[in-house]
Parts: structure tokens; sequence; C-alpha cells
């Protein structure tokens, strides 16, 4: 059982933060002890109950491959990560549990799910099904999840990807949540993954980016064959890409739809993952979109409503050698601490993922040869995806949830041929990665059909934890066994000008005689996944912190100081001081 | 089907018995004639690697395999079952029969490259290294291992040994494009930038289709600062994103033979599609279909092909019988309006049309090629509203664009006709000069000769800079007559 040295504590929203005392253990701890797995599987223990349902019933519809997605985040704001989770069903509605390959039990209720965190009174990681009191449990056929506050009131909402209709679910505070699609105008009747709340037009409030995926319908389902004549799942490229869409909020619990006026319908994608960052520096966030078999995107944000695809000329549209790959997930973050977003994007079996290295301007070449994570990834179809400093030393590693889509055939004759181990690379001080999967406890032996997959503190205890929502498996709580031994600072934002969440703003972590260490205040990322959105920084060995700057999303910055053995700190704008980044 | 393990109780004991006497003795046998011996069992069938599969591959599959089981001691029978698996990209079952091969025989090349390939797919990174090593020792003029340990030692980021490996490879009197470019990749990631340039251009110079080495060395003038150098390469790029470079490799040539399978036809087809050699694309779908009746893909893509060139009656014929399979294969729809579109039987590409909207409402490209039916079919407002659908759902579509904006202009409402006009000048490529022309030719019919004369005069500058040779002189002379109606 692991022991929660820090039960969160909630933060006082005055003044410039409230700050907690430094965890008991010293500083390099833990570095001889890593024999010990370094992950462990607590799903059953935390009562993390979810089994994800396609609903195949033998005709090989392709989205039963997609889903499902997963969201962390604090929806009754008591302080820790609430977890919610995206379900599937019979695409076909005349069919009934007796049709289903995989059948749940009697007794199955439909629906996506929500489990509130009872870390917090009850001091011990345990989640309850609330999905009927908040009303979040919407029955269609599931796929991705975006978290922010779209009418900045101070409580994350939800956004809700799927097969064909798409769910805003307003936050109330009471802990029930409203469907607001209607009225929001953000349903979406095509094949939606990935979305991502993001402030495009830095006006102060969330816009919302929806990734479509394929022309897919039921009718026009084609039968498709592997490579030695099977039926398998079809690949994309037997269906028209769509193209994404962007709905500008207006301020006013409504959006509008401006894809055609920011100039996206010129890209189509097959989209699946995407990720909003300032990728080249200008201070105005970019797009960049990971697609399935095409030419992937990076929307430069032309400062006035519109965005342009840069992504040949960025070198982020290719593998390095110039070949379209199977974009499923992306990463955005400084993997190198040079002060840039780098991208890391995973892709099919036989070919690499991409690890794209920024240069600060926005042009970026494809390393992952370099950093040697380019063979382990040849036999791994890869998904869900994030930059995150597992170990606390100020490197941010990488996991990724792997899962094949067409059966291999050293598993054929097998029930769901599609099953692959999860991947997790400790970051060697920017300038490599390692292969810790083999070693990082049994959690990382499963071998499961890998989606969705979400990173935040679900225990608060100073590290990242993992939850993975497999594809008609369950769902996964993957626990951090290491991470606390080396001290970490968690920064939550408030904007007030700005997003309340703080999305997309820029934190930089301010040591004595180091270059600033930037993070993005993030939910997005990774595939149908939102992320918790706190900051996380690894402190390692290093020098105590000096200050914290931020850049908020409309440009303007300011610092904290004097932050000594803080370890949780909520920065609300306009309460710190002028901060002039030095170059 | 092939037996396994059926023989119950003492039979299968004897059975047994006398099968690995018989094993001992040939194993004995093939050392002392091939100058080794299998340390491996003979591996079954994984439980379930037949089922589901093409009749066709299973045949394959299944004579191999009897052929093996029968000449445990072969190294060219058990080699041969593993290349049919590697054929099929059956990598797991390949690799313990060129095991075999390669301990049975274990100074023929052949099985160790076969062995060392597969090891690589299968991710046993370190084995692969060692046997490729092999490969190369016991055939140094077999170049292609050599290539292959170089790419997949760089896949592991040992880029001394790679490098090396290409080094050699270009002391050769005709070095592979392949080598240029490895080379080139390892310089860029060493900062080398102009020495990079240099491989990349010599490959794309040895072979310049070379999709790959176009795309690199467009990124390394990009990272030098040349832009102009850079988008002549991605241009080059972009006109063939798949030509790469296959170097010449005959003995992966007959591991690929062996293939039974419809899908690796399907898959051969559609890249020559994608490099415009349709006649092959076709011989290689017919071959998919003779192998598996029953795929639709194939059909699908047929109906294409043999519209593009004009065999209509085949097109037709394989419409019939992809509907027969799947009567909601929307492509085939799709494609079938095509065909009747460019057969001007209107009323029938509608009804094409109509059948792949009814399985997805949504797809604009259905919405617009119905609209030009219908206008074919003269039902404008019809067209109109088909046009006006598929801008709802794709505003930015070119080709929906230009056709309602034509039919505005036909229909007298030319403000609203040429503003869709307009927005088919985005993105600017190759086909601009004809939209611009378009525009020039509406504003001359609205009586605006000004707009129309600037418009032809922008048209024929772009035309003239993107080379399009034909283009020129035709709207040269319909400005010259837009100017002497004028006169």
């Amino acid at each position: 059982m692991k022991i929660i040295l820090l039960p969160f504590c909630l933060i006082a929203l005055a003044g410039c933060g409230s700050r907690e005392t430094p965890p008991a253990e010293p500083k390099t701890a833990g570095v001889k002890r890593a024999e010990a797995p370094r992950f462990r599987d607590a799903t059953a223990e935390a009562g993390l109950n979810f089994q994800h349902f396609t609903g195949a019933t033998g005709e090989f519809y392709f989205p039963e491959m997609v889903g499902p997605g997963v969201a962390l985040f604090d929806y009754d704001g008591d302080g820790d990560l609430d977890v919610y989770l995206t379900q599937g069903n019979f695409l076909d509605p005349s069919k009934t549990m007796a049709d289903a390959k995989f059948p749940m039990p009697a007794g199955w209720n439909p629906g996506n799910r929500l489990f509130r965190n009872e870390l917090i009174p009850q001091g011990r990681l345990h989640f309850t099904d609330v999905t009927t009191q908040a009303g979040v449990g919407y029955v269609g056929y599931g796929m991705g999840v975006a978290v922010g506050d779209y009418d900045n009131d101070g409580r994350p909402d939800l956004y809700v990807t799927n097969f064909e209709h798409n769910v805003l679910y307003h936050n109330t505070g009471d802990g029930t949540f409203t469907d607001v699609t209607a009225r929001a105008g953000v349903d979406d009747g095509m094949w939606s993954t990935s979305a991502a709340f993001v402030d495009y037009d830095r006006d102060g409030d969330l816009d919302l980016f929806v990734v479509h995926y394929v022309e897919f319908t039921r009718k026009g389902n084609p039968r498709c064959t592997g490579v030695v004549g099977q039926r398998d799942y079809c690949g994309p490229q037997v269906f028209q890409p769509l193209s994404a869409r962007l709905y500008r909020n207006d301020g006013s619990g409504k959006f509008t739809d401006v894809t055609a006026r920011a100039g996206l319908p010129t890209a189509f994608g097959a989209g699946l993952g995407v990720v909003c960052a300032d990728f080249d520096g200008d201070g105005w966030p970019d797009v960049y979109v990971a697609n399935d078999g095409n030419a992937n995107q990076l929307w430069r944000n032309k400062k006035n409503g519109t965005f342009e695809d840069i992504a040949l000329s960025s070198g982020v549209a290719f593998s390095a050698d110039g070949k379209p790959q199977a974009g499923m997930g992306v990463s955005a973050g400084d993997f190198d601490n040079d002060g840039d977003e780098d991208l890391f994007v995973t892709n099919l079996t036989t070919e690499t993922n991409n690890l794209f290295v920024n240069d600060g301007k926005g042009i970026f070449r494809d390393a992952i040869m370099e950093y040697g994570m380019a063979a382990s990834s040849l036999r791994m179809t890869g998904f869900g995806a994030e930059f995150f400093d597992f170990d606390n030393d100020g490197f941010l590693d990488l996991f990724v949830a792997n899962g094949a889509v067409f059966a291999p055939a050293s598993l054929r004759g097998r029930p769901y041929p599609y099953d692959q181990k999860n991947q997790l690379f400790r970051n060697l001080m920017g300038k490599k990665f390692e292969d810790l999967t083999e070693s990082s406890g049994p959690v990382f032996q499963l071998s499961e059909v890998g989606r969705g997959a979400a990173f935040g503190d679900m225990d608060n205890d100073g590290d990242i934890d993992i939850v993975v929502s497999n594809n008609n498996g369950p769902t996964r709580l993957v626990l951090n066994e290491i991470g606390s031994r080396l001290p970490s600072l968690s920064v939550e934002l408030k904007g007030v000008k700005n997003n309340r969440m703080g999305i997309g703003a820029r934190v930089g972590l301010v040591r004595q005689g180091r270059p600033i260490v930037w993070r993005r205040a993030h939910t997005d990322g990774s595939y149908l996944t939102a992320n918790d959105i706190r900051v996380h920084f690894g402190l390692g060995a290093e020098p105590p912190v000096d200050s914290l700057a931020v850049i908020w999303p409309n440009g303007r910055s300011e610092v904290w100081k004097r932050l000594e053995g803080t370890t949780r700190i909520l920065l609300r704008e306009g309460t710190g001081s002028p901060f002039q980044e030095k170059r | 089907m092939i037996p396994r393990s059926q023989t119950p109780g003492a039979y299968r004991k004897a059975f047994l018995l006398v099968l690995s006497f018989s094993f001992v003795l040939s194993l004995a046998a093939s050392s002392i004639s091939c100058g080794g011996s299998a340390r491996t069992p003979l591996p079954e069938l994984p439980p379930g690697v037949l089922d589901g599969i093409l009749p066709s591959v299973r045949v394959e599959i299944e004579k191999a395999y009897k052929n093996a089981r029968s000449h445990p001691n072969d190294a060219a029978a058990n080699g041969r079952l593993g290349m049919v698996f590697h054929a099929h990209k059956v990598f797991e079952s390949a690799d313990p029969w060129y095991e075999r091969a390669h301990q049975l025989a274990p100074r023929v090349h052949e099985w160790a490259y076969y062995l060392a390939i597969v090891q690589q797919v299968l991710g046993k990174n370190e084995e692969a290294t060692a046997t490729f090593r092999e490969a190369i020792r016991l055939k140094p003029e077999y170049w292609q291992a050599r290539l292959k340990l170089a790419d997949h030692l760089l896949s592991r980021n040992e880029v001394g040994d790679s490098l090396a490996l290409y080094e050699e490879l270009l002391k050769q009197p005709y070095p592979p494009a392949d080598a240029y470019f490895g080379q080139g990749r390892i310089l860029s990631t060493r900062g080398e930038t102009q020495a990079a340039i240099q491989a990349f251009e010599r490959a794309c110079e040895l072979a310049p289709n070379f999709g790959a080495a176009h795309y690199a060395v467009a990124l390394a003038y990009r990272d030098s600062g040349d832009k102009e150098r850079s988008e002549l390469h991605m241009k080059r790029y972009t006109r063939d994103p798949s030509g790469i470079q296959a170097f010449a490799d005959p003995l992966m040539v007959a591991v690929n033979r062996l293939n039974a399978g419809a899908f690796v036809h399907v898959r051969r087809a559609e890249d020559l599609v994608a490099a415009g050699r349709l006649k092959d694309a076709t011989k290689e779908m017919e071959e998919a279909l003779r192998l598996d009746p029953t795929a639709e893909a194939a059909h699908a893509n047929l109906i294409e092909l043999y519209w593009k060139t004009g065999d209509w009656d085949k097109a037709e014929e394989h419409y019939k019988q992809v509907i027969r399979i799947n009567p909601d294969s929307a492509r085939s729809h799709f494609n079938y309006g095509m065909l009747m579109l460019q057969m001007s039987r209107y009323k029938a590409a509608a009804a094409a049309f109509d059948l792949t909207l009814e399985i997805n409402p949504n797809d604009f490209r259905a919405l617009t090629q119905s609209g030009r039916a219908l206008e074919g079919a003269d039902q404008m407002a019809a067209a109109e509203k088909r046009y006006r659908k598929a801008l709802g759902i794709n505003a930015r579509s070119r080709d929906t664009n230009y056709l309602l904006g034509v039919l505005l202009m036909k229909t007298k409402r030319a403000q609203e006709g040429l503003q869709h006009l307009k927005e088919t000048l985005e993105p600017e490529d190759e086909k601009t000069p004809s939209y611009l022309a378009e525009i020039a030719s509406a504003y001359a019919k609205s009586g605006n000769r000004g707009e129309a004369k600037s418009h032809y005069e922008k048209a024929i500058r772009m035309a003239t800079a993107a080379n399009l040779t034909k283009l020129v002189p035709q709207l040269q002379k319909e400005l010259m007559e837009m100017e002497s109606k004028v006169r």
C-alpha cells in the first residue's frame, strides 16, 4: 500500500499562494532504491472498476478500434483528481448483448462513467462511481474527452467526443453537470476523436478545437482483409479523411463555428491527436494535429483569427524520411529544457514514433533515432503518450500506451488479438532516452490494447501517475512508486483576465545560475485524453527554487518570489511582480 | 488441414520414437552433407495461424509446411517455409524455420540474410546485428546485407558502425543511392549540414524519384537557410512522395513472389495509382481478384481504373460484381457515378451518387458530383442545392466553389458567382492560372473588362512562371478575343 505523505490541502486562493512544507524524505533518496518496481497497478485496490465495451458483433466496424478516452480533473474542487471515462456501445442499435463478441455481464449499464476520488477527505485513494448523480453518463459511442472552464466560472467543464454527436457538460458546481451542447452550439455530427480547449484569439476565454477522423458510416462498412486474407478492421485509407473544426467562444456561453474562416478546411486529416502550444515562440498558440496515414498538420496561428498549415516546411508533417505515418497520439513538451515545445507523435507498427525537436523558432527535425527510441517503437502501435517527469529529476520522460489495430500473425487465433505492452522511457538529461519498460514493474508486463493515457498526481504524493484506458479491456490505474523520492513542485494557476484554468500559460521555474525550465499549463495532448491541469516540476537534486514566472495566454507575464520549500502553490493572475525574461 | 499431434496414446509414443530416430539420423546425414545441424526442434504451426485466411495462402503454407515436415533436415525445405511465412508477413512463424535452415546450412548466405531481416522486424535487435554480420561474411559481394545492417544500426543509434558501413558501400563502383541517403542522415544528425546536403543531392542524382532523399535535402537546405533550393526539393518530393527508391534486392524479390494473397497486390496497385501507372495498377488489381474474388477494394478500384483508362464496359462489370458482394459499398457507388458522368449518363450518375449519399449524407464529394450530374440533367435548382449542401460541410472545397460559381454565372447571378470563383484561388498551385482565367471570363461576361483583363494577365504570368506551355497560348488567345470584342 502506498503511503500518502502529503494529503492535499485546500489551497488558499488569496494573495500570491499558499505553501506546504517539503516532504520529509531526503532529496536524493531513492536513486539506489530504484530496484523496486517504479510503477504498480492500483486499479483494483482503488476501486476504479471500468471495463471498456466495443460493441463488436463481428462486423469489424472501424470505430470499435479507436476508443476509449479518459480525463483526469477535479470536478468537485476538493483537491484531488477524479476520473471520467468514455464508453463504447453497439453501433448497430438492433444488436443485443447476445450478439456481442465480448458481452458485458448482466446488469451492466451503458454510457460514460465519472469516478469521484475519495482521497480527500478519506486520506485513501479510492473511487466511487458518481455518474448518475453527476449526470454525465452520456450513452453514445464514446471517443475522447477535453477539459476546460469554458465559461470562466472557476469549475472545469467537460467536452465529450463521440462517433456521432458530441456533448458539452457544464459543471454547475454542486457536483452535477448540465448538458449545454445545443445552447452552446458545439454539437458535431462527424466522427470526432481528440479535442482541445485553447484560447486561440487570446481574448480570455477558451475556444474549442475538435479533431475529426474519417467519413465512416455503419451502412457503408466495407469488408477489409489483412495480409493473408483474413477479415480484419479497415485502415483509414479506405475512407475519406475529415478536416478539424474550430469553435470560437463568444463569451456568452455560446460558440461560433469559425472553421472555414480560420482556414482549416484547406487540409484534411484523418485526425486522431491534437495538442495546442506556441511552437514558434511568437506568443500565440498554434495547433498540432496527428493524422492517421496522412501528413500531420501544424496550424500556425496568424494572429488574425486564421491559421495556416506549415507542417511541411516545419518538418513535422512526416517522418525523417518523408513518409506519412499513422499519427495517433501526440505530446508537446520541452524535454531538452531549452525553452521551446518539442513534439512526440505515436505511430503504427513498422513505423517509428517521432520525436520532433524544436530549434526554438518552430523548425523541427525528427530525432527519434538519435535519442534511442526508434528500434523500440517499430514493433508497437502507439496511442496515448505524454512527456512527464516520472522520477522528478527535472527532465520530461515518456510513457507510451500501445495496442495494435490489425491482428498480427503471432496473436491470430486469439479472441482479441491486438494487445501489446506499454512502454516507459527515461530522459537522460535531455540527451537520450533509456527504455525502462522491462524494469518498471509487473504492470509493464501486462499486454493490453492501450488507447488513451492520462497523466496526473492521483494520490497527491508529488509524482505523476497514469490512467490508461484500454480498448475492450479494463482501465488501469498505474501508480508511480518512486517519483516522490525526489522533491517536486505542483503549480496551479488561476486566470483572471485570462481563462480561469490558465490553459496555455507557460510557467517558468527560476533557479540561481540555471536556465529557466518552462512547462505549459495544459490538459490536452496524448490521445482522446485530458490531463491534470496542474503544472508539475520535478526538482531533482538541483538548487532550491528562487521564483516562478508565468507568461499568461494573453502575453502578460509576472513572477512570484521567495518560494523555498514550497511543494504546491496556486498562482493567481495579477498577484505577482512584473517579469522580464532575460534571453 | 495440417494434422497436429492427433496420434493417441501408445501409437503416438511409438510414432514420436520413430520420428525422433529418423530425425536424428537425418540430422546426422544433413550435418555431413551440409556442414550444419538443427539445434532447434521442428516447429509446430502456432494455433490459429491459419484461421480465416485466404484459401490460396493456406494452400501455399500447407504445401510448404508438409514439405518441411517431411524433410526436416533439408535446409531448402525449411527455408522455403520460412520464405512463405515471410512473404505473408507472418514473421513470428518465419523466424524458427529460417533459424533451422541457417543451422542446417550455415554456409548458405540466403538463410542468414532472411533470418536477419525477420529478427530485425521482430525486434530481436542484437541477434539481427549478429546475423546480418554473418550474412555479410558469407557473401561479401551481396551488398544489400551491408546496407540493411547499416540501416538497422542507424535505427539503433549505433551511428559510428552504421556510417562505416555506408562508407564501405560508397566505395563500390556503383554505390546505391540509399547509401548516400543513410550517410546524409548521419551527417545531418551530427550537424554537418553542408556535407549532408552533398550526400542527399548525390542520392537524388542517382535516383531522381527518391522521395525520401528529396524530403531530407529539402529540410537540410531549409536548415542552411537556402529557401529556394529547399522549396525546389520539397516540390519534387510532394510530386511523388511515395517514390521511394527500392534498391534491387533479388533475395527479397524471391520472397515477395511467394505471396499468394490479394492484399499485397491491392497495396502495390494503390502505390502504382499514386505514381500514375494506371495500367500496371489495373494488372495488380486483377491479380488480387484472381486470388480473392471477394476483394471489395480491388473491385472498387477497378471501376475507377477502367473508367480512367477508357474501358467502360469492364468498369461497369466490376460495379455489378462489387454490389453483389456489398450493396452498400459507398466507394463503388461513387466511382460508378463518376463513370456515368464520364459517359454523360447523367440520370444514372445521379442515382449512383444518391446511393452514396444514402450511406453517408455528409459526403461532400458525392454531394458535389451529384450536383454535376443534376446539372447535366438540366436540374439546375436541384444541382445548386447539392452544391450548397456540400459547401455547408466543406466551405473551402475548391471543386464545389468552382461548380457553384459557374452555375451562378450561368443563371445570371454574377456577383455571388464571382465570390465562389474567388474561393478557388487558394491554395496557389499549378491549377490557379486556370481558375484565374475562369474569373476573368466571368468578369468579362458581367461587363467588367478591366478586372477581366487584369485577371487574364495575372493568369498568363503565373502560367508562364509555372511553365504551363499549353495553357499560356490558350489564355493569350482568350485575352485577345476579349480585347477584340471591345474594339
